[in-house]
């Protein structure tokens, strides 16, 4: 059994899970620096700990219409070896054990999201949370 | 050591090498200021916001930035007026300018 802790986060409408060995901060008072000329889903760049960090937005990505809200105001901080990307996120709802909220899980497909790098769908307070393979997240988002 | 032409371009700063420059022209409607470039293209911009300036780059790993935003008429990052900028490489970038106005 899996004993990974994860960072539950809320995106939008929907909640994920991220493996919490790959988040390297959350922050709140970032500047964002737009780029012209690429996707949506690319919100722009922050300089933060002396790096730049793309910043991504998981719900244009998959193509969510947009809730009407106040601009997201938390970005995480993701990091596996040489790639590392900002995700915008709504809310940090907490931490779980992968092994004590494995007991309920719903089967993929079931009730999933149009993204390939969500491996398990977990149950909590009723609610479907998405764990994101944050590796295979990085590959779905590159362009080769 | 290049020196940049600063510019604002749909609410980001970009630099371009001054030696691709070759004059700055106001546009008629007094809006916007096109640069005219010595290969004979145009860029038109917001604002010129600095001539000469000689940036320090900011180098970071270019596999999160390429793979992830395919922005490669990005050749570096530079620091102006503590915002984060870009020069770019002009053919790069007015190939994708001309694509983007072609929808």
């Amino acid at each position: 059994m899996e004993k990974n802790k994860l960072l539950h986060i809320k995106i939008g409408k929907n909640e994920f899970l991220l493996d919490l060995n790959f988040v390297e901060k959350v922050d709140n008072s970032y500047e964002l620096f737009p780029i012209p000329f690429v996707d949506d889903h690319i919100k722009g760049l922050v300089y933060i700990m002396g790096e730049i960090w793309v910043v991504i937005s998981i719900e244009d990505f998959i193509g969510e219409k947009r809730v009407e809200r106040p601009l997201n105001n938390l970005i995480i901080l993701l990091r596996e070896e040489e790639n590392f990307i900002a995700l915008l996120c709504d809310e940090i709802k907490g931490i779980h054990e992968e092994q004590i909220i494995s007991k309920k899980t719903l089967e993929m497909g079931e009730k999933n999201l149009p993204l390939d790098s969500i491996t398990k769908v977990y149950v909590i307070d009723e609610a479907p949370v998405y764990k994101i393979d944050f590796k295979k997240l990085i590959r779905e988002l590159s362009r080769f | 050591m290049e020196r940049l032409v600063v510019f604002k371009f749909n609410e980001s700063i970009l630099g371009i090498d001054i030696e691709e420059v070759e004059k700055f022209e106001r546009e008629i409607s007094g809006e916007k200021i096109n640069i005219n470039l010595k290969n004979g293209e145009k860029i038109l911009v917001e604002e010129i916001i600095d001539v000469n300036f000689s940036p320090l780059w900011e180098v970071i790993p270019l596999n999160s930035f390429y793979k992830i935003s395919n922005a490669y008429f990005i050749n570096k990052f530079f620091k102006f007026e503590k915002k984060i900028s870009y020069l770019i490489n002009s053919k790069k970038f007015i190939e994708r300018l001309k694509k983007n106005e072609k929808g």
